[in-house]
Formats: structure tokens, C-alpha cells, sequence
């Protein structure tokens, strides 16, 4: 299988598309010093010191419920760490894990042992800081303690055990690569995966500050091509809004800003036009909606 | 780490032909080390150009193949005829820990019964090539701390004075 299925994206740092992503999540602070800490001490500690005193396996996984901004931070944390670098470069490889998978007899396996083992090593010999991102990691890493062979195919897990043989083997052999995992199901990942992060963080919904501060910047964001959004920003009732919105993820919260312009015509032709009345109505429609998502999917799972 | 790749030759190539993928493979690896010039493995491995596709013929690279060893670089290369040709899943991509390749590179070619004292013969004024044993890995790259750091501790002490 040709590399450029199972790579969905290969770039050197500093790159100015990934500029604004690190900024642009908006999370405890926390969280994202932790994940650029994690990466800038892996590389200091295993380019000096072997795997045996050091266990890192230079592995970060993220995890929380989605539209938290895991996959928008691990894409910006090569931007972070070009700069902390001796040759201020670091590179970016995002994996395809849809492309890795097949039905195909010993294929996953295959795929994935060529891709860990052959590929990202050869894209990294030059031994620029590189960091690999493994989104949705759920589909590489079958928990195998919870899978029954007869719904997942023997073959699913022999790719487990490809996934955390080269882990293994890269740990010691690459001590400039860092892989990222993302997911939003733990409960899916295989444990021995899980054991092999060398730090663990959790990305949670935002509380009502945090959903205030990316409220504020998506309208300031929108601002550059509608001025009056920014004033609308600055005002005080928009965290009654926050209030209204608070248990929501990070991504629902920024499309509150589009569900509220659609809520009347005037706004869809002038988005300038917004005001807080537009985004409390659009706040209790996002409630409704999700309320009835959840019963539904009650019903459809035999829970409530 | 070690590593092994296949070549296919005869039916699915001939050994002239096999020789030169496995030369290329060879190239296409160490030249993408800044200390390794383009065009001076092909210039290495010349005494080899009629011994190589007689070494494929004869089999002599089945079992044993060659073995390239520099820092940080082990890898096996066999040559498959007959049915091991039809199934092997040739990877010819340039092979890991060529980048960092050192102008001290040796290709380690196997014992080769009739044509053994050729082959002496023909590696004898080469450093490069060698029918020495083959070392069983890697040697290890020269652990310089300091020099190998990739993080900047100044730059990282400057992450506690943002905002």
C-alpha cells in the first residue's frame, strides 16, 4: 500500500497554517503545558539516556469527550516545539487510521508494521523533532481484553500487538519522534497501550469561564469581516449566554455563534447584526436539540 | 535495529537486472546521508558488476545475503529466486538510518563457494566492501549528550517568563 494512504499529512514547523491552532482551544492552561512539557522532556531525556532509565516511550495520549480540541492541540504541539528546539524545527505527521485498517487477511497488521516500522522512521532519519499523531487511536489499538474474536477479526488484534511492538522498538531506536493518541472511548484502547503513555491527559468539556472565553473569541475572530461582532463580544450579558451553554463542548459552543446568525434572516444577510437576545435563543435551541439527541439515543440503547 | 529486505530475481527479474534494484536500493539508502556523495556507492560497488548478478544466479544471496552495517544501520539483503521470488513483497523505499549514514559505511557480502576468491579478489582494495563476517548489529552511535541534546534549555526556560 502506497504511504500516502495511510499519511494524511506531512509538514516541517514552522508552518503558518498551524500558527493559531494551539491558541485557538481554549482549555485550562494546565493541559496544555503539560502536553508541550511532556513533549520538550521526552526529547531531552531520551536523546540522552537509554530507554531502560528513562521507560519513556515518548507516547502523549489525550482523551475526553469530542469537540474538546484534543486532535486541534496535538496538530498545533509541533508549532510549540519548533522553537524550543536546537535547529528551531520540528515536524508534523498525521496518521490516516482509516487507511491502516482492511478486511483483507493479515493486511492491518501489515499496513500498520509497514507504516511504524519503515515509513515514519524513514521520514524522520534526518532526526528532526517530529511528532506523529494517531487520532481516534480506538481504531488501531483494540482493547484486546474486551473484544471477542468473533466480532473482531483475529486480525484486528494481530495490528495491536504490530502498534505497540514498533512503540516499543522506535522508543529507544527514534528519540526525536513522539506519537500523540487522541480518543474519546478509553474503555476501547488496549490496556498495554494505555500502560505505554508516558503522560495521560484528560481534555474536558469547558466549565463556564471557558465556554465565556471561546465565546468571546469566535465572535472576535468574526469581527475581522463584521466589526459590530466584536462589540457584541466585550458585552457583560454574554455570559449569561457562557451560563446557558455550560456541559457543552468547545465545538458546540463556537457553532452556537452560526446557529444563533440562522435564527433570523436579517442575520444570515448581515451577521453584524447579532445580538445576545439571538445567542440565549439559539443557546435554548442547542439544549432542546440535545436533550432529544440524548432520549433518542436512550431509547435506541436500552438505557436513559 | 536490524533489518531485512527481499529482492526478487529470476522468473521475476533477471540477476543482472536484480543486481541493479539491489544496487539502487543500496544508493537510494546511504545517499540520503549528507556524508555519503551521490554517485559514490555505484562507484564502490563496481568491482562487484559482473560478480553481483553471479552471486544472484548462483543463489548465494538466498540465505545469507549482504549485509550493509554503519552507525545505527544494519540491513540484510536477500536475493529470492525461483517460487520465494513470485511471493516476496519487495519494499525498494530507501531503508531507515540512511540519513545519518558515515562515510564508513561496509557492505558484507556472504561466503560464495566457487566464488569466493573472485569475490576476495575483487573487494580486495575496496573500504567498503568486505567478505569479513558481518558484525550482528549496528554499532552504536556515539552517545555525546551535549551534542545530541534536541531541546534548548534556554529557549525552554523562556516558556516560564510567558504571560
Amino acid at each position: 500500500m502506497d504511504a500516502s494512504e495511510m499519511i494524511k499529512t506531512a509538514c516541517d514547523m514552522p508552518d503558518a497554517r498551524y500558527a493559531n491552532l494551539w491558541d485557538s482551544i481554549v482549555v485550562e492552561p494546565s493541559i496544555k503545558d503539560r502536553l508541550l512539557r511532556s513533549a520538550a522532556l521526552s526529547l531531552r531525556l531520551r536523546a540522552e539516556l537509554p530507554f531502560e532509565a528513562t521507560a519513556l516511550h515518548g507516547l502523549a495520549f489525550l482523551y475526553g469527550p469530542p469537540g474538546t480540541g484534543k486532535t486541534t492541540l496535538a496538530r498545533g504541539l509541533a508549532y510549540q516545539l519548533a522553537p524550543l528546539t536546537t535547529r528551531r524545527k520540528a515536524r508534523f505527521i498525521e496518521i490516516n487510521p482509516h487507511g491502516l485498517m482492511s478486511a483483507e487477511h493479515g493486511q492491518s497488521q501489515r499496513r500498520v508494521t509497514e507504516l511504524l516500522t519503515e515509513h515514519i522512521p524513514s521520514m524522520v532519519d534526518d532526526h528532526t523533532p517530529t511528532v506523529v499523531l494517531l487520532d481516534e487511536v480506538e481504531s488501531m489499538v483494540v482493547a484486546r481484553s474486551q473484544a471477542s474474536l468473533s466480532a473482531n477479526p483475529a486480525d484486528v488484534h494481530r495490528a495491536t500487538d504490530a502498534v505497540l511492538t514498533a512503540i516499543d522498538s522506535n522508543a529507544s531506536a527514534l528519540p526525536h519522534l513522539i506519537f500523540v493518541a487522541t480518543s474519546n472511548f478509553t474503555g476501547a484502547i488496549d490496556e498495554a497501550f494505555l500502560s505505554r503513555a508516558d503522560v495521560a491527559i484528560h481534555v474536558p468539556t469547558p466549565d463556564v469561564p471557558g465556554v465565556l472565553a471561546i465565546l468571546k473569541a469566535t465572535l472576535e475572530a468574526m469581527s475581522t469581516a463584521f466589526p459590530p461582532l466584536g462589540q457584541l463580544a466585550r458585552r457583560p450579558q454574554l455570559e449569561q449566554v457562557a451560563k446557558a451553554l455550560a456541559g457543552m463542548d468547545g465545538r458546540r459552543v463556537r457553532k452556537t455563534v452560526s446557529e444563533a446568525m440562522l435564527g433570523r434572516l436579517e442575520t444570515v444577510i448581515q451577521p453584524g447584526d447579532l445580538t445576545i437576545e439571538d445567542l440565549m435563543s439559539a443557546a435554548a435551541r442547542i439544549q432542546t436539540s440535545d436533550q432529544l439527541v440524548q432520549t433518542m439515543s436512550g431509547g435506541r440503547n436500552g438505557t436513559n | 535495529m536490524e533489518r531485512t529486505r527481499f529482492i526478487a530475481a529470476a522468473p521475476v527479474r533477471s540477476a543482472s537486472e536484480a543486481w541493479r534494484v539491489v544496487s539502487a536500493l543500496l544508493a537510494g539508502t546511504l545517499e540520503r546521508s549528507s556524508s555519503v556523495p551521490n554517485g559514490s556507492v555505484g562507484k564502490e560497488l563496481a568491482p562487484l558488476r559482473g560478480l553481483g548478478p553471479a552471486l544472484i544466479a548462483g543463489g548465494h544471496l538466498e540465505s545469507n545475503g549482504l549485509v550493509l552495517v554503519d552507525t545505527g544501520l544494519h540491513l540484510t539483503v536477500r536475493v529470492l529466486t525461483a517460487d520465494a521470488a513470485l511471493d516476496v513483497e519487495e519494499n525498494l523505499n530507501p531503508v531507515p538510518g540512511g540519513a545519518s549514514a558515515t562515510d564508513a559505511w561496509t557492505l558484507y557480502l556472504p561466503s560464495s563457494g566457487a566464488l569466493d576468491s573472485a569475490v576476495k579478489t575483487a573487494v580486495k582494495n575496496s573500504t567498503h566492501l568486505s567478505t569479513d563476517a558481518p558484525p550482528a548489529s549496528a554499532p552504536a552511535e556515539k552517545s555525546d549528550g551535549a551534542n545530541r541534546s534536541l531541546i534548548d534549555l534556554n529557549a525552554l526556560r523562556s516558556l516560564g517568563n510567558k504571560p
